[in-house]
């Protein structure tokens, strides 16, 4: 699976980045990548309106906001587990 | 909606003793100088006072004056963070509709996003939702009224400003937004049902312990992102200070026509971070500014400046930025005046 990170390179969404790999980290999923994509047209496209955002696939997960660390392996214990 | 309704009503307390601790002090104050006593001023800035001094005093002058009505902008600019729910918001931004101006005008401000996420959503307001028009107004209007501004102005200036800029900034950022519609969309595209905006709001139950929580930790990201740039600024008004005499300001930024013009291109290029504005008004009207020119400059000033435009230049047509920065430039001119209509003069203690 890929885990999407969205946005402009802004400290927020360094952080979201930060979190999601350090989630994947801790849970040791070794098949999951953490891309981030810092073209906002790119972003526009993909339907999300507010950054740092964070998509599993083409499933937005969380927008405009940073979620922790725990939330994140909340999720990828639902999808990937 | 218990949440969201928590969140008002803890916003408006804030208000309410912020108000009161405002008006009780000017209150008191008044009464103190109908009897013939001034309050002393605890860091004067005098003829004698050397040079280097100026900028330090000054930046004491404004810790004394606005500690408290900023604390308190703080706390409420965290408080609609943590309590209105942005995807509310958005939602309505989704679609065209004459209603979208509004919404783009009203709610924006109440966004409060960073600088670095505002580009993003303009591009999204543009692109797959509302279009072109509201989401210039959502830009425009963004930065111009956001609460802590107009707390701030409040406090510092006067509540005349504090109104005239919340009235003239969400008329100038709606026409404009109007204007820009009008000339640069064409009918395929007013047509064209590219609503895709995915934004899903879901309901948070209220959870008094984690709410408040979140409320102080988003307030301690308000006071470190902002804090240090506000302190810096005043130091930088405190240094201009030197440099200027009232004679250049009242000549150049007194009240009339053409002075109102100058204030306004100025707002429209210069970079004004958040909230620094203010004061840099409130020197110039200790030194003869009139009040057109000063409300056009926070009308252009903070909704404008060259590093935002090239930022949306990269969104949009640069030939649509200019357009939006020359109507920017007259609604400034217009509203100075008419607000040095209604106001032509404004006292200061």
């Amino acid at each position: 699976m890929l885990i999407k990170i969205l946005g402009s390179g802004c400290p927020n969404c360094q952080k979201l980045e930060a979190n999601a790999k350090k989630a994947v980290e801790e849970l040791g999923l070794k098949d999951v990548k953490v891309e981030h994509i810092y073209d906002v047209d790119k972003v526009i496209e993909m339907g999300v309106a507010m950054t740092p955002a964070i998509m599993f696939g083409d499933e937005i997960k969380a927008q405009g906001r940073i979620p922790e660390v725990e939330e994140i392996k909340g999720w990828l214990q639902e999808t990937v587990l | 909606m218990k949440r969201i309704a928590f969140g008002i009503i803890l916003i408006i307390l804030i208000l309410g003793v912020l108000v009161s601790y405002e008006w009780y002090g000017a209150f008191k104050k008044s009464k103190l100088i109908e009897k013939g006593i001034f309050p002393k001023e605890p860091f004067p800035i005098q003829p004698n006072t050397p040079w280097w001094q100026i900028p330090f005093l000054t930046l004491l002058q404004y810790l004394t004056k606005a500690w408290f009505c900023l604390g308190m902008a703080f706390l409420i600019a965290g408080a609609i963070e943590t309590f209105i729910p942005k995807e509310l918001i958005i939602k309505h931004l989704g679609k065209r509709s004459p209603k979208a101006y509004f919404i783009a005008a009203f709610g924006g401000p109440l966004l409060s996003v960073c600088s670095c996420s505002v580009i993003p959503l303009f591009a999204a307001i543009k692109k797959r939702g509302a279009g072109l028009g509201p989401a210039i107004t959502f830009l425009l209007a963004t930065p111009a009224i956001n609460p802590a501004a107009i707390i701030l102005t409040f406090s510092l200036i006067s509540w005349k400003f504090a109104i005239g800029r919340i009235i003239l900034a969400l008329s100038a950022a709606i026409i404009t937004g109007a204007i820009l519609e009008a000339i640069w969309t064409t009918e395929e595209e007013k047509k064209g049902i590219l609503s895709q905006l995915k934004v899903e709001y879901q309901e948070k139950p209220l959870n008094l312990k984690d709410d408040l929580k979140e409320w102080v930790t988003n307030v301690w990201d308000f006071v470190k992102k902002i804090f240090p740039l506000v302190l810096l600024g005043i130091f930088i008004i405190g240094i201009v200070k030197i440099f200027l005499t009232s004679q250049v300001i009242s000549k150049y930024l007194g009240q009339g026509f053409w002075q109102t013009a100058l204030a306004s291109i100025l707002g429209v290029v210069m970079y004004t971070p958040t909230l620094v504005e203010i004061p840099f008004v409130r020197e110039l009207l200790v030194l003869g500014m009139g009040t057109g020119p000063a409300l056009a400059f926070l009308l252009t000033g903070p909704a404008l400046s060259l590093p935002s435009m090239l930022g949306v230049s990269r969104v949009i047509n640069w030939k649509m930025v200019l357009n939006y920065a020359v109507i920017m430039w007259i609604s400034g001119i217009i509203g100075g005046l008419i607000f040095a209509h209604w106001v032509p003069q404004i006292k200061l203690i």
